[in-house]
C-alpha cells in the first residue's frame, strides 16, 4: 500500500469517526484542526484506524502521536 | 516545612548558591541532597524512607526491563550470526518470555506503589466504611510528604519505559533526584520523566535573568496565596461554620469565595514551585491555564490541575478503554442497540438505511461504554483527592455527571439555537457558559470543602434559605458615617476587618486582570512587564514584594497555613 493509498483510506476513517465528509487530512493535521478530535475521540479514532488497517498500536504510540503524518508513518511501518 | 515558610526561603537561598557553585555535572546531586533534607525536616525522619525506597524499587524494575530486552536482542543476534535456522515458534517464544518479564516488572512496580498508597491513605477510610471503631486503631499511620504525587510520577516513568517511550535512567542517585524532587512533593505538578528529564538533567549555567524570572513567579505565587487565598479562607471558614445564620446569598458568596480561594491557593503554590524550578533552570509542566474562562466542565478539567488530568488520561482512562472488558461491553451494547434500531426502522427496507442505523447503533454503543469507563475514571480521581466521600462526590462523581450531561445536551442545544437562528458562539452565550461552568464547579467544590457529605448538603440547603439580617452593604455604608474611617479596622461579620475586605476585592481585581491578559494573549505577563521602561518594572515588582510583606497574612512564627492541596 502506498502512502497516498493509506492517506485515502485514513481520510475515510476520519470522515466516518467525526461524522464530517468535508475533512481532508494532511501530514500536518493535528487534533487542533478537527473540532471533535478531543481526548475522548482520540481513542475511538485509533480503534477505527486499527480496524481499517488491521494493525495494533501500543499505548506508547497512542499517547505520543503528534500529527496525522506520524500516524501514517506508523501504519506504513506496521504493514 | 512549608514553601511559604521563612526558613524554607533561607534554605532555598543556600541551596540555590550551592547549586550554581557546584560542578554542572553534579547539580542534580545538590537537588537530591536538598530534597532529602527537605523530607527529613518535614516530619518524622523515617518517613523519608518511603520516597527513597519507592524510587529505588522503580529504578531497579526499569533496569530489569532493559536488561531482559538486551538479553533477548543479544540472543537473537547470536543465533543470526551463528547461521542457525531459528524456528519461528522459538523466536516468538523468546520474545514472549521477554514480554512476560517486562510485564512482571511493570505489574510488580505498579502494585507495590499502589499497595503502599492504599495502606497509608485509604485503609482507614475503607475499614471505617465497614467498621468505624476498628478504623480508629489505624489513625496512627503517618503519611510521607507528597505520597500521591511522587507515586504517580514514578508510575508514569515505569509505564513509559515499559511502552518504550522513555529512555531509562542509568544512575540510581540521578534517578532519585528526579523521583523525590522536593518542590513537587508538596503538591505536584506530577512529572512525566520523558518530558521533564531533558531539562531536569541539563547542565544549568548561572543565568541571572532566568533566576529573576523564577523569583518573579514565586512572588506572584506568594501574593495569590498569602494576600488572596488566606483572606478568602477566613470568610469561607466563618460562613461554613454557621451557614444557618448567613443563609441565602451569603452562603453562595462563601461557596464562590472557596472556589476562588482554592484556585489562588493551588495555582499560587504552582507558581512558587515552577518559579523555584525556573531559578534552578528546570522547566516543569504547567498545572493551570486560567481555568475559570472555560466554557464547559470538560474544558475546565483540561485547564485545572492539568498534570493530574493528563496522568489519569494516559495511565488509567486510555488503558481502560482498550481492555477486553470494555470492548466486550461495547459490542454487547452495539448488538442491543442494533436490535432496537432494526425494529424502529422495520418499515424502511433500504440498504442505506440499514447501514445508517448500524452506524448510529455503533456510535451510541461507543458513547455509552465510554460514559461507563468515565464513571470508573472520575470515581478514581475523586478518591485520589482524599479518602472521604466528600472528595469522591465533589471532585469525582459530580464532575462525571456534569460531563455526561454536557455531552448529551450538546446536540439538542445545537438544534435549539439553529431553530431560533441564534449564533451559539455569540458573546452573550459564551459568557453565560463561562458563568454556568464556574457555578457548577463551585457547587461541586462545596463537597470538597465540607468535612462530610451531610455538612455539604446542609450548606447548600442554607444557600436556598431565606435571607437573614446580615447586611454587608449596610455595615459598609456605616464606614462612611460619623465614625468615619475608624470602622475600617472593625471586624466584619465575615471575620475579616473592612480594610481586609477592601484588600481582598482589590487583589481579586488584579488577579482577574492578570488572568484576562493570560487568557487573551496566551502570553506571559512577565514578558509584557519586561518590555516596559525600567522604572515601571521596578515599581511593579517592588510594589508586589511590599504587598506580600505588608499585606500577606502570616500565621504564628511567620508561616502561612498549609496549602489545601498539600497532603493529598
Amino acid at each position: 500500500m502506498t502512502r497516498e493509498e493509506i492517506f485515502g483510506e485514513l481520510n475515510e476513517v476520519f470522515c466516518d469517526v467525526f461524522d464530517d465528509e468535508s475533512i481532508t487530512v494532511t501530514d500536518e493535521t493535528t487534533a487542533d484542526d478537527i473540532e471533535d478530535w478531543d481526548s475522548l475521540e482520540h481513542i475511538n479514532l485509533l480503534a477505527a484506524v486499527e480496524q481499517q488497517f488491521d494493525v495494533k498500536f501500543n499505548m506508547g504510540q497512542i499517547v505520543t502521536l503528534k500529527n496525522v503524518g506520524e500516524m501514517v508513518d506508523l501504519i506504513e511501518s506496521m504493514m | 516545612m512549608n514553601l511559604t515558610d521563612f526558613y524554607f526561603l533561607v534554605f532555598f537561598s543556600i541551596a540555590l548558591i550551592v547549586y550554581y557553585l557546584a560542578p554542572r555535572k553534579l547539580q542534580w546531586g545538590v537537588i537530591l541532597v536538598g530534597s532529602i533534607a527537605f523530607c527529613l525536616a518535614d516530619g518524622h525522619p523515617a518517613l523519608a524512607l518511603y520516597p527513597v525506597l519507592s524510587s529505588v524499587l522503580i529504578y531497579a524494575l526499569a533496569r530489569l526491563m532493559v536488561r531482559s530486552d538486551r538479553e533477548e536482542k543479544t540472543s537473537a543476534e547470536a543465533s543470526l550470526t551463528s547461521g542457525t535456522t531459528v524456528a519461528a515458534s522459538s523466536v516468538s517464544g523468546t520474545s514472549g518470555t521477554a514480554v512476560a518479564k517486562r510485564r512482571v516488572c511493570l505489574v510488580t512496580g505498579i502494585v507495590s506503589l499502589v499497595v503502599i498508597l492504599v495502606i497509608l491513605k485509604y485503609l482507614r477510610f475503607a475499614v471505617g466504611l465497614v467498621n468505624p471503631e476498628a478504623s480508629e486503631s489505624l489513625s496512627g499511620l503517618l503519611v510521607p510528604l507528597g505520597l500521591s504525587y511522587y507515586t504517580f510520577t514514578l508510575i508514569s516513568y515505569l509505564v513509559d519505559v515499559y511502552n518504550g517511550i522513555a529512555t531509562p535512567e542509568t544512575n540510581l542517585l540521578r534517578f532519585m533526584a528526579f523521583g523525590m524532587y522536593a518542590p513537587t512533593l508538596v503538591s505536584g505538578p506530577i512529572m512525566q520523566y520523558r518530558l521533564v528529564s531533558e531539562s531536569f538533567y541539563a547542565e544549568h549555567g548561572f543565568d541571572p535573568a532566568g533566576i529573576a524570572r523564577g523569583m518573579q513567579r514565586m512572588l506572584w505565587g506568594f501574593y495569590k496565596k498569602l494576600v488572596i487565598a488566606e483572606r478568602l479562607g477566613v470568610i469561607v471558614a466563618v460562613v461554613y461554620a454557621d451557614p444557618v445564620t448567613f443563609s441565602g446569598r451569603y452562603v453562595w458568596l462563601a461557596i464562590v469565595c472557596f472556589t476562588i480561594q482554592l484556585y489562588a491557593d493551588f495555582s499560587g503554590l504552582m507558581d512558587i514551585v515552577l518559579g523555584i524550578s525556573q531559578c534552578l533552570g528546570i522547566k516543569l509542566p504547567e498545572n493551570f491555564d486560567t481555568p475559570f474562562f472555560s466554557k464547559s466542565i470538560a474544558e475546565l478539567w483540561r485547564r485545572w490541575h492539568i498534570t493530574l488530568g493528563v496522568w489519569f488520561k494516559e495511565y488509567v482512562f486510555y488503558p481502560l478503554l482498550r481492555t477486553r472488558v470494555h470492548t466486550a461491553l461495547q459490542n454487547r451494547l452495539k448488538t442491543a442497540f442494533t436490535g432496537g434500531e432494526k425494529k424502529a426502522g422495520a418499515g424502511k427496507n433500504a440498504a442505506s438505511g440499514k447501514t445508517a442505523n448500524a452506524r448510529k447503533a455503533a456510535k451510541r454503543a461507543k458513547r455509552i461504554s465510554t460514559y461507563i469507563a468515565m464513571l470508573v475514571l472520575w470515581f478514581t480521581i475523586g478518591l485520589w483527592h482524599g479518602a472521604n466521600m466528600t472528595f469522591v462526590i465533589g471532585s469525582g462523581l459530580l464532575q462525571w455527571v456534569y460531563i455526561v450531561l454536557e455531552e448529551t445536551l450538546e446536540q439538542p442545544f445545537k438544534k435549539l439555537w439553529e431553530r431560533l437562528h441564534v449564533n451559539p458562539a455569540n458573546r452573550f452565550l459564551e459568557a453565560v457558559r463561562m458563568i454556568r461552568t464556574f457555578m457548577l464547579f463551585a457547587l461541586s467544590m462545596t463537597f470538597f470543602r465540607a468535612s462530610s457529605v451531610s455538612e455539604a448538603t446542609r450548606v447548600l440547603g442554607c444557600g436556598f434559605g431565606s435571607h437573614t439580617s446580615v447586611s454587608v452593604i449596610r455595615d459598609f455604608l456605616a464606614g462612611f458615617s460619623e465614625q468615619g474611617i475608624r470602622i475600617m479596622n472593625d471586624v466584619s461579620v465575615f471575620g475579616l476587618t473592612y480594610a481586609d475586605i477592601f484588600i481582598v476585592i482589590a487583589s481579586l481585581i488584579i488577579l482577574l486582570a492578570v488572568d484576562i491578559y493570560k487568557n487573551k494573549t496566551k502570553g506571559d505577563i512577565r514578558d509584557a512587564i519586561a518590555a516596559r521602561p525600567v522604572v515601571l518594572r521596578f515599581i511593579i515588582w517592588y510594589a508586589l514584594l511590599f504587598c506580600v510583606i505588608l499585606l500577606g497574612r502570616y500565621g504564628p512564627g511567620y508561616s502561612a497555613a498549609e496549602f489545601i492541596y498539600q497532603g493529598f
